[in-house]
């Protein structure tokens, strides 16, 4: 058989049976551009080798005229097909009724105007009251009513009732004059906290800072708008310093409005 | 006869066809082949050796496909072998 091969298929030209030209060699070839004795080594190279021949055929196939308009062919399917599916989607989002869709029919926007209107209006009269009682409580206000009021229990150690505060109707705010049962143990300069409670005992307002009057009480001036009318605790704390006592006392009042 | 790529031995015929001539007639064409003309001895070889259709050999020649059957023509009138690889 090798004989055979040999006989058949013997190197004729400079090209030994081994070295197969390059695909660059072999695509040359196919487009004319080689000098004719390479041409010849390559016909040759053909008759003899099992694979160059398939190569050679492959890469006719794929540089053919047909094989080059199928390819655009497919391409430009495939594109246009892509095409197509972008847009089709891009429709179908935009015919989807989002989550707002509802706020572009026309009736939802008379409903949504219709609501706003009474609103805006509402907040304007909100507004204006507002800016009004600011004015009120910038003013200066004369005489306010004032009450002392006792703490609990009295010096006696009798439980007082509360004490009466019944704001005039003209008056925008009144005084609290909270009167110790005795002189607090602590320093002239100490602070006090003081705590609104209701009669219950449930915290509606504190703040620290309180501070004893020159006389020793503690005076809290109060706007009528801040608590409605009903029982009151209020209490004074004093957080005691070194060597100190500590001081808590409970001023009740009953708060009413005429 | 199909290829073996352990074998040492090349193939004669890449593909199957049933012009592919056996190894034993190739070997009885042997001295005749050797009087062909190369482009004709290429063709036939490529034809009945390598079984390649007709189209594919002027693709690998680079010869029309009348040219490419010319030569086949010439070469069985010439060995004496019919289209079916028989000799006459």
């Amino acid at each position: 058989m090798k004989r055979l091969w040999k006989t058949l298929f013997r190197k004729r030209g400079g090209r030994k049976r081994d070295e197969h030209p390059s695909v660059e060699m072999l695509a040359a070839y196919h487009d004319d551009r080689l000098p004719p004795e390479e041409d010849e080594e390559i016909r040759e190279h053909f008759v003899e080798c099992p694979e160059c021949p398939e190569v050679m055929l492959d890469l006719d196939r794929f540089t053919s005229p047909d094989a080059a308009e199928a390819a655009q062919r497919e391409v430009s399917d495939n594109w246009v097909d892509a095409a197509w599916r972008r847009l089709r989607a891009r429709l179908a989002v935009e015919a989807r009724p989002g989550r707002l869709q509802w706020l572009r029919t026309t009736g939802t926007a008379w409903c949504l105007t219709a609501l706003l209107v009474p609103c805006t209006l509402g907040l304007w009269l909100r507004a204006d009251m507002l800016a009004g009682e600011k004015r009120d409580l910038e003013a200066p206000q004369l005489n306010p009513p004032l009450w002392y009021v006792e703490p609990l229990p009295d010096v006696r150690g009798e439980a007082p009732p509360p004490t009466e505060v019944a704001v005039p109707a003209g008056a925008r705010q009144f005084l609290l004059i909270l009167t110790p049962a005795g002189a607090p143990p602590l320093r002239a300069d100490r602070k006090y906290l003081l705590k609104i409670q209701t009669w219950q005992g449930e915290d509606l307002w504190s703040a620290p800072g309180l501070e004893k009057s020159a006389d020793g009480t503690f005076v809290v001036a109060l706007s009528r708008r801040f608590l409605p009318a009903g029982d009151y605790r209020f209490r004074v704390i004093g957080i005691p310093g070194r060597d100190e006592e500590a001081y808590e006392e409970e001023f009740p009042l009953r708060l009413s409005y005429l | 006869m199909a290829y073996d790529p352990s074998s040492s031995d090349p193939p004669l015929s890449g593909r199957p066809d049933e012009e592919t001539l056996s190894p034993d007639r190739l070997e009885s064409l042997r001295e005749v082949l050797e009087l062909l003309p190369v482009e004709i001895r290429r063709c036939f070889l490529l034809r009945h050796g390598r079984g390649f259709a007709e189209d594919e050999v002027a693709i690998l020649m680079k010869l029309p496909i009348e040219t490419v059957r010319i030569h086949l023509w010439e070469a069985r009138r010439m060995l004496g072998v019919g289209g079916s690889g028989e000799v006459s």
